[in-house]
């Protein structure tokens, strides 16, 4: 058995259906402990008190706001190169989840800035560039909608989230290759944390809770598309047809 | 450990607490309409198996 198994949406939506429950429980254990190291164990920050506790939860929605976009420039690639149907069902899936992280990265940013720099809003490289993110994000659905063809559709959204990639490192490095209001990097790639560990530990299991809601979000969604896809002629395939009810059938969690 | 204190957070409350209550907001929000999207296309499913 080859992973290219799964790479069929009859073999996914049911693999899809396991797994959601599994990353569920991941981000609630996740997000539980995160919150626990960043509003209670978490020190005072010298400077901004408490206010800045904000960052456990403004960092990982902006990371997920960029990671979710290459992921699904990711799937674009595989869905223009190889025709796989399931990437740009997953395209379709993620993109409500990552125009959602980026609104609540510009919305916990605005409620940061205004007591810290005594502003909501400024048209800095860094706010700028995400508000692109955003528009990007509403663009592909908006494109994918407009095109009643889903094939011509999802081609053209493919495109549409590659060509917008570029996007992407310039809201990353805006921060060094421009004067921002906006802060720059507290914790990096290439030269690692420079807050106190707890603080960095804290952030960190905030994101790793994102990533795990934002995949058991996107595996439950891309099931619903792939019934929605398949049930559109009216016809029913036949691995729906002989699917077992219970894959289905309204049961306690979908 | 002072509750009232934890909640004001230094009197910036509004906030701190008007990020971290959106996000959860969205993400409740998200859910249930994932959630209702998920049924509606199960009981599609079901409809058109029964009806064949």
């Amino acid at each position: 058995m080859s992973i290219y198994k799964y790479a069929s949406p009859t073999t996914f939506y049911p693999l899809a259906g396991k797994l959601v429950p599994w990353f569920a429980a991941l981000a609630v254990i996740l997000g539980a402990a995160g919150l626990y190291l960043g509003l209670f164990l978490a020190p005072q920050d010298y400077q901004q008190g408490e206010v800045y506790r904000i960052i456990f939860i403004h960092v990982p929605t902006a990371w997920m706001a960029m990671i979710i976009y290459l992921v699904m420039a990711g799937y674009g690639v595989m869905a223009l190169s190889f025709n796989t149907r399931l990437s740009s069902m997953m395209m379709e899936a993620l993109a409500p989840t990552g125009a959602l992280f980026t609104v609540l990265a510009l919305w916990t940013g605005a409620l940061w800035g205004k007591p810290t720099w005594g502003t909501y809003w400024v048209w800095d490289a860094r706010m700028t560039s995400t508000l692109i993110l955003l528009f990007l994000y509403v663009g592909y659905i908006a494109l994918t909608h407009a095109i009643e063809d889903k094939k011509r559709a999802d081609k053209a959204g493919a495109l549409l989230v590659i060509v917008g990639s570029v996007n992407v490192p310039i809201i990353y490095f805006s921060v060094k290759w421009w004067n921002t209001l906006h802060q720059s990097a507290s914790v990096s790639v290439t030269s690692g944390s420079k807050m106190a560990s707890i603080m960095a530990l804290g952030m960190l299991v905030m994101a790793l809770a994102c990533w795990m809601y934002a995949i058991a979000v996107s595996l439950a969604r891309v099931r619903a598309i792939i019934l929605e896809r398949e049930l559109e002629g009216g016809r029913l395939a036949n691995w729906l047809t002989e699917l077992p009810s219970a894959n289905f059938a309204a049961k306690g969690r979908a | 450990m002072n509750w009232s204190e934890f909640f004001s957070m230094d009197g910036r409350a509004l906030y701190v607490w008007g990020s971290f209550g959106a996000v959860a907001l969205a993400l409740l929000v998200e859910m249930i309409l994932l959630r209702l999207r998920i049924k509606r296309a199960q009981q599609a499913l079901t409809s058109i198996r029964a009806a064949q």
